[in-house]
């Protein structure tokens, strides 16, 4: 009660007295504050937050700016601020990476969200172009003898056909399963292997989609934003998010062989354990999480 | 928070004046409807067990039984059982009996039972617990079903490694659903939560015609197991949504459900991801939840 309170006056007089105390006491704007106090994924987390908050609808709107406009829109918002690009020359450049990152973060929600409505399509080739990939990535040495074979458990999928498995992941289940394969295919050999442990292995490429659906609603509850704010200096993109994924692989198998479960029944508790392990790390507003091998 | 299961469509008969029930409460969740025999309507023992004897199965009637020989009993435990409406009885459908209703309702018939109903009330014990089990192949849509029956959002499942558990309260039950993979790898599995099961629900993807007779041996051996003995059985035929579903009787007939003998069982046409028939398949389980033969 008190806090809703409090945060009804903060946010509708408090909030607009101290930013003109502080405007005239040190001729700048809360934005040329920020620039000047912090850096790195803090900076422009106070950015967006004072963006966001702001009144002037100018302010309020650039989060939302498509990547050509961000350029006008800076001009707009010094406009607006009354800041002289002679007076702050570092601002524009500030402000327009901040900008970058505000709205690419938004932009890539869109994108990953898109490849995840696409349902596994058999009758697209390509899609079976890539299922194809992802066994000559992880299985060199073993050819896949037909496309719906008992073969496919080899690698972790549930049963004869994948194609079952992607479900709610779609499409970004099978690309993130890809990309590790590709980009870090010895570690994938590595974990594959791991994961055939008589006692403790699990299901390789299913517990991959079960990694899929965590990356994907970490980026959607907003939980990445200081993670891709230090790691991208610009746009995060598609590949950033992959990376993200692959770190999470890679921490995940380390994680389930030290934690010991007694057995592939409790996966749904140690994913939650795991989940909330990540969570905390992501709070963090240094955050770098990096797969280091 | 209890859920108030009620049915989802056609108007409900007005209940009688010494039945004040709470006004219409929100359907939350998994809807499902309860008959009740209106207790000042209700015809003879024998005229019912009569009427009755042509269309359901002994189970029911040995626990109708029950109800009209202990009639306060019936009032403080939730109705274990229904009775679909008769054509003499005046069925009453209403919401299942919660411990708030159960007050005002004494308190409508005068409080005449006085210290007994003191005694009653220590006696009413909280909701019964009803374990459930959910199993069937992989991509059967267990967990979208499992989703379903807890309104929660089903467009993000992914495969299930090991199991899922969820609790739906509804009037009178607490239904605890047990979800287990069923990927062939850890089939070997299910077995460790056979025990004290009280309902058991067999998912089918009626459009994976394919894999009939791989789930239909699953089953087969299910309905073999020692523990799971006389546990009744649902079997969802899901998937309805698609136009290459087999209908459900079919799948009964490749089953061969109808010669199970020995436990109480009922197959179900449905669509986990609308969520059409889930509700008609969930009311026969709460029927249903008494009727392990001992």
């Amino acid at each position: 009660m008190f806090i809703s309170l409090w945060e009804f006056f903060y946010e509708n007089f408090f909030r607009y007295w101290m930013k003109w105390i502080l405007r005239q006491m040190t001729g700048k704007c809360e934005l040329q504050r920020i620039f000047d106090t912090y850096v790195g994924a803090q900076r422009t987390h106070r950015i967006e937050n004072s963006l966001t908050y702001s009144k002037n609808k100018v302010l309020q709107e650039a989060t939302h700016v498509m990547q050509g406009e961000v350029d006008k829109r800076v001009e707009d918002i010094m406009k607006e601020k009354n800041i002289n690009p002679e007076k702050d020359a570092s601002f524009k450049i500030c402000m327009k990476a901040c900008l970058l990152q505000i709205s690419g973060y938004k932009q890539l929600y869109v994108d990953v969200e898109n490849e995840r409505k696409k349902p596994y399509d058999s009758d697209n080739l390509q899609h079976e172009k890539l299922l194809l990939k992802l066994w000559n990535l992880l299985m060199p040495k073993n050819k896949l003898k037909a496309r719906i074979s008992k073969q496919w458990a080899d690698i972790g999928f549930q049963g004869d056909d994948p194609k079952t498995d992607f479900r709610g992941m779609g499409i970004l289940g099978l690309i993130n399963l890809v990309y590790f394969s590709e980009n870090y295919t010895t570690v994938a050999h590595q974990i594959l292997s791991r994961s055939n442990h008589p006692k403790l292995g699990y299901s390789y490429a299913i517990v991959g989609i079960n990694l899929t659906e965590m990356a994907y609603s970490l980026l959607k509850s907003e939980a990445l934003k200081f993670y891709l704010y230090n790691f991208v200096p610009g746009i995060p993109t598609m590949e950033h998010f992959h990376q993200f994924y692959c770190y999470l692989v890679y921490e995940f198998d380390k994680f389930w062989f030290e934690e010991k479960p007694e057995s592939i029944m409790y996966f749904n508790l140690y994913r939650e354990k795991f989940h909330e392990k990540i969570k905390r790390l992501l709070l963090d507003s240094n955050v770098a999480l990096t797969l280091k091998i | 928070m209890q859920h108030a299961w009620r049915a989802a469509s056609g108007p409900r008969p007005r209940p009688a004046p010494n039945h004040r029930l709470g006004g219409p409460r929100q359907p939350r969740g998994l809807v499902c409807s309860i008959l009740q025999v209106n207790a000042s309507l209700q015809p003879s023992r024998a005229a019912l067990i009569a009427r009755l004897r042509d269309e359901r199965p002994l189970a029911r009637l040995r626990t109708l039984g029950k109800v009209e020989l202990d009639p306060p009993l019936y009032r403080c435990f939730p109705p274990p059982l229904c009775v679909r409406g008769t054509s003499g009885a005046v069925p009453q459908q209403l919401p299942l009996v919660t411990g708030r209703q159960e007050e005002e309702e004494e308190e409508g018939l005068g409080g005449r039972m006085g210290l007994l109903s003191i005694l009653r009330k220590l006696k009413s014990a909280p909701d019964q617990e009803v374990r459930i089990l959910l199993l069937g192949l992989d991509n059967a849509g267990k967990t979208t079903l499992l989703k379903q029956l807890a309104s929660e959002d089903i467009s993000h499942i992914t495969p299930t490694q090991g199991f899922n558990i969820k609790s739906v309260q509804s009037q009178g039950f607490k239904l605890n659903v047990w979800d287990i993979g069923g990927q062939r790898k850890i089939r070997p599995y299910w077995r460790n939560y056979f025990e004290n099961t009280d309902i058991l629900i067999y998912v089918i993807d009626s459009a994976d015609r394919k894999r009939f007779e791989e789930t239909g041996q699953e089953l087969a051996e299910l309905l073999e197991e020692e523990k799971l003995s006389c546990v009744p059985v649902l079997v969802f035929a899901n998937k309805q949504d698609l136009l290459t579903a087999a209908p459900a009787s079919e799948i009964a007939e490749g089953l061969n459900l109808h010669t199970i003998r020995d436990r109480v069982w009922q197959i179900q046409s449905c669509s986990a991801l609308t969520g059409e028939g889930v509700q008609d398949g969930m009311n026969w389980v709460c029927k249903n939840v008494n009727a392990k033969k001992k």
